[in-house]
């Protein structure tokens, strides 16, 4: 079993900051796949007791990584899977953040047990010297017959999907619709426009966004769909977010579940599903 | 969706919502507010058991738009009224206000600036109105002490007393020291400022005798936030050591929110 | 007495008030011929910290009429003087009522005045005689290089190891070999001498050390924007954090290190040592809550024979501190006994703990007399220097021989009728630690690191 991937690009470098960040944020724990062509990391895969929502990151480890070697324990099998404590692994890679970082190495390796070793080179300034700057993260190896526990969930077939030009005034405001009510209706048409509602026992507050981008509308479906959401769940997910690209698209799979995406750039996405709740 | 306005007994606008939202917060601390509007104005109080009393008040030239037919008065959430304001948090929002009846819910709609294709609706329930609690603290009186302040100055005092002390005593006197709060209940120490009458940041003084008297020390925090607020705030006290804190706040567009607080003294700090 | 500052010394004052908040509950204060000096001890004993103004920073300076003046007063309340700076532009420090308050009055702008009485808890003060002489590694960097450095490690971080070696400095959050939880996320930064104004390191060692002081003194020479220097021997002497600014501040902080040479990490011996812990902590802390006195004990103990010190702090017991004399300071004492209580209970766990260790210490060492140098170590007897006593400066003069309060403080010991075995542990491991054979049995100088072996009990 090996793994090796070099970075070099410092914006690589601070999206892949950003994305660890943000799922340090949602979850004690994460799951890394990593595969031949990608790199997966998962969280909260189980949904079952968590106020944070499941959020997965794929990456296409040809854009990030100018060296990538993964090659998984027996010949025949296609994957690495591990996990790890997720704050662990962000501030492992908080070095990234400043900027000022030559390159940053990651590898697999056993010290006492099994490690993510982190390594930067990490330019000063107080030496022309760069320096070396090591975390090992350390990581538990699923073993192969626990994979099917761990797979990279699928994105929903939505009705309906919207797309929203910017997070910044959605996001301040699931941050306090949450403090409304528990639960958030998303109310969406084709026509661009998306209602939250949050209902309470004193107040109803309708927060109203129009001339959206309609992006996608399954052929059998009228032109609405709605979907209410655990607000806690939602507003983990806004609260969590560290990615400067702020460009999200809004699936509704009516009665099921809400599909969050971020394009990160072509190969590199975040997705969040947020499943239905009774309003 | 939109109703004809001529339906409302209450339609009002402002164009900025950051002073009205920081002057409801500053009286938010408790639940169950009293409102009133009538040709004089909008009227918001809140009240603490019987000892403290916060009302904030903005005359019809506080508002951009301010229609009202008779006298109305009903009972409100305070929390659900200030949610509704800070929804969009720090970006800045025009804010229209809409009552219809009595047993209506009053009407609020946010439109930030940045994004004019995003607006929130807030329809809070109203409920029976009781009567504000009637202090008395008569501004002719000659007993009376009074002084003006700068607000942000005034606040910085006020936000430094040492959080874990019991009570306050306020000390007002024509002589040194001419404005003193000393923090009592603090182990192994004691806390004291004064200011001098002729320092700065005072705009007025006029304290024709010395008064002193004691507070909760919980209850004169209650009026922090509305000092952080404030440009210029009046104290007046009397010989019974009731303590009325008036407070000016001013908006983007100068339009002015008043908001006064009446503080009842401990028994035992009336000298 | 009086003591004046001009409006930023006074916030330079503040800042130190500050950085000594972080090691210790308490402050001591002392003003001598010089300047003040403030000082603060951590709870585990593993560091004293000290802050010395020259007099030039002050505009008047009355010295006390006979000897030096020293008190201890209450961090907290210290704390809450020094909060607020910005406005301050003349800072009046005088000693009132018999000197049993310390007055700070604080002239700030727009005419307005703040004024803050805080009671002087006890006249004690402590002392090191840890020779404070440059060791043979010296290593002087700015503050930003240092704080770049403790940046790279978490702030729940104990304690942090540095391999000071002729070609590089490795600061490490963990021994290397060590074993570590599964958990645990071991963190390395390796550093060129070129990055350091000075780099002598004749004698190249692995050194462990308390971060969280550290970090305290660091927050400090940023304040100053100066440099500061580390001077080290070998693991298991103490360790110096120096700092000066014009030649008016000094600050040096003390701190035991470990050496990791002398843990072991074999199973067996882990094992062992854990089944040692495992009988000694219920004792421990159950002997720690039987001599723990009621608040009306104290009382009567104060009436008695005036030693009210034995418990008035969780770091008292373990200080050769006698009571002063002064009857005056009455009146403060009976202040500090409400704060003690809590101030144990809030502890006592952590205390135990530490005395679990003491146990496991003496027991190693077959409770010889704190100044000998226990069986079990081998290396070769520490240099006078390396001691570290705590005296109440009116009996003991500072030129004294460091050996001097172990028979004396025995004496006080059995004025006090239900603590005086106690005492004698607490005195060994107090030794134990600032001696440079002292062999530890846990990889840790600080009382939380005890924590992996609770773990294991589990």
């Amino acid at each position: 079993m090996k793994f090796r991937a070099l970075m070099q690009d410092p914006l690589y470098m601070r999206e892949l900051q950003n994305i660890i960040a943000t799922l340090a944020k949602l979850a004690k724990d994460c799951i890394m796949i990593l595969g031949a062509q990608q790199m997966h990391f998962i969280v909260n895969e189980d949904q079952s007791s968590t106020s944070s929502p499941l959020v997965w990151v794929s990456i296409a480890a040809r854009d990030y990584f100018p060296e990538y070697k993964m090659e998984a324990a027996r010949a025949d099998q296609e994957y690495i899977v591990l996990t790890m404590s997720s704050a662990n692994l962000g501030r492992a890679l908080s070095v990234l953040r400043g900027g000022g970082v030559n390159s940053c190495k990651l590898k697999l390796q056993r010290i006492q047990f099994p490690c993510i070793t982190v390594i930067a080179s990490v330019l000063s300034t107080s030496s022309t010297e760069a320096r070396e700057v090591v975390h090992d993260v350390p990581v538990t190896i699923i073993p192969a017959s626990d994979w099917p526990t761990y797979v990279v969930p699928r994105v929903p077939a939505s009705q309906l999907a919207l797309s929203l030009p910017s997070l910044r005034l959605l996001r301040s405001l699931i941050d306090k619709l949450k403090n409304v009510s528990p639960s958030l209706e998303f109310q969406a048409s084709y026509d661009g426009e998306l209602n939250v509602v949050a209902t309470s026992e004193m107040s109803t507050v309708t927060s109203r966004f129009r001339r959206l981008l309609p992006r996608f509308l399954s052929a059998d479906e009228d032109r609405e769909a709605s979907c209410s959401v655990d607000s806690r769940k939602a507003s983990a997910f806004f609260g969590a977010l560290q990615l400067a690209n702020e460009e999200l698209t809004i699936g509704i799979d009516r009665e099921h579940s809400i599909h969050l995406q971020i394009d990160v750039r072509e190969d590199v996405v975040l997705h969040s599903i947020l499943p239905a709740v009774c309003a | 969706m939109e109703d004809h306005l001529e339906d409302y007994k209450f339609v009002s606008r402002l164009d900025h919502v950051k002073t009205f939202n920081a002057a409801i917060k500053s009286i938010c601390f408790n639940d169950y507010a009293m409102l009133q509007v009538s040709d004089e104005g909008l009227r918001i109080t809140v009240e603490q058991g019987r000892s403290i009393q916060a009302t904030l008040f903005m005359p019809p030239a506080a508002f951009t738009e301010f229609h009202v037919q008779d006298f109305q008065s009903f009972g409100l959430k305070m929390n659900a009224l200030s949610e509704c304001l800070n929804l969009f948090g720090t970006a800045d929002c025009s804010v229209r206000m809409l009552y219809k009846d009595q047993g209506d819910p009053l009407k609020i709609i946010l439109y930030p600036y940045d994004d004019e294709d995003v607006s929130t609706e807030c329809a809070i329930k109203t409920m029976d109105s009781e009567e504000p609690i009637e202090y008395d603290l008569n501004l002719k009186d000659s007993d009376l002490n009074t002084i003006f302040v700068r607000g942000p100055n005034l606040s910085k005092i006020f936000h430094e007393l040492e959080k874990s002390a019991e009570e306050f005593e306020f000390i007002t006197s024509p002589d040194r020291p001419h404005f003193k709060i000393t923090t009592i209940g603090i182990m192994q120490a004691v806390f004291s400022v004064e200011v001098a009458k002729t320092s700065p940041m005072m705009m007025m003084f006029n304290c024709p005798q010395t008064l002193v008297a004691r507070y909760k020390s919980q209850q004169i925090r209650l009026t922090n936030k509305a000092m952080q607020a404030a440009t210029k705030v009046s104290i007046k006290t009397n010989t019974l050591g009731l303590l009325e804190l008036h407070l000016v706040m001013q908006g983007e567009g100068q339009e002015e929110i008043f908001v006064q607080f009446y503080v009842v003294p401990l028994l035992n700090g009336i000298d | 007495m009086k003591y004046t500052l001009e409006g930023s010394n006074a916030r330079v004052i503040a800042k130190a008030v500050q950085s000594l908040s972080k090691v210790g509950k308490e402050m001591f204060i002392e003003i001598e011929q010089q300047g003040l000096q403030m000082r603060a001890i951590n709870a585990t004993q593993s560091a004293v910290g000290s802050i010395f103004f020259k007099r030039s920073m002050f505009e008047v300076f009355d010295m006390p009429p006979s000897s030096d003046f020293y008190c201890k007063i209450s961090m907290k309340g210290c704390l809450a003087v020094f909060r607020n700076m910005n406005e301050v532009e003349y800072c009046e420090l005088n000693l009132i009522d018999n000197q049993t308050n310390l007055q700070v009055n604080l002239r700030c702008k727009l005419e307005t005045t703040k004024e803050a009485t805080i009671s002087i808890i006890d006249d004690q003060n402590i002392n090191t005689n840890v020779d404070t002489d440059q060791r043979p590694n010296i290593i002087r960097g700015d503050h930003k290089l240092f704080m770049d450095i403790s940046n790279n490690f978490n702030s729940a971080e104990e304690e942090l190891t540095m391999e000071a070696n002729t070609g590089s400095l490795v600061a490490k959050n963990y021994i290397e070999g060590a074993r570590v939880n599964d958990k645990f996320m071991r963190t390395q930064l390796k550093l060129k001498p070129s990055e350091f104004d000075q780099y002598q390191v004749t004698k190249e060692t692995i050194i462990t050390f308390c971060i969280k002081e550290f970090r305290a003194f660091l927050l400090f020479a940023e304040c100053l924007n100066t440099s500061l220097s580390l001077e080290f021997d070998d693991a298991g002497s103490p360790f110096m954090l120096k700092i000066k600014k014009h030649g008016e501040i000094e600050c040096l902080l003390i701190m035991s290190t470990l050496s990791p040479d002398d843990v072991s990490f074999s199973d067996d011996y882990c094992q062992r040592d854990l089944t040692v812990e495992d009988e000694d902590v219920p004792a421990a802390s159950s002997k720690r809550k039987s001599s723990t006195p009621g608040p009306s004990v104290q009382q009567k103990r104060l009436q008695q024979d005036g030693l009210v010190d034995i418990d008035s702090s969780m770091g008292t017991p373990l200080f050769q501190f006698r009571p002063s004399e002064a009857p005056s300071v009455q009146q403060a004492r009976l202040l500090a006994e409400v704060d003690t209580v809590i101030l144990i209970e809030d502890e006592a766990e952590e205390e135990a703990l530490m005395l679990a260790a003491a146990d496991a210490a003496l027991e190693a060492s077959q409770s010889v007399l704190p100044t000998t140098v226990p069986e079990s170590a081998v290396a070769p007897a520490p240099p006078n220097s390396t001691e570290v006593c705590f005296y109440n400066t009116d009996d003991v003069p500072p030129t004294q021989s460091p050996t001097f309060p172990a028979d004396d403080h025995l004496d006080d010991d059995e004025s006090i009728p239900q603590s005086p075995e106690r005492v004698t542990r607490m005195r060994t491991i107090f030794s134990r630690c600032f001696q440079s054979t002292y062999v530890p049995r846990e990889p840790s100088p600080n009382s939380q690191a005890y924590a992996p072996n609770s773990d294991t009990e589990d």
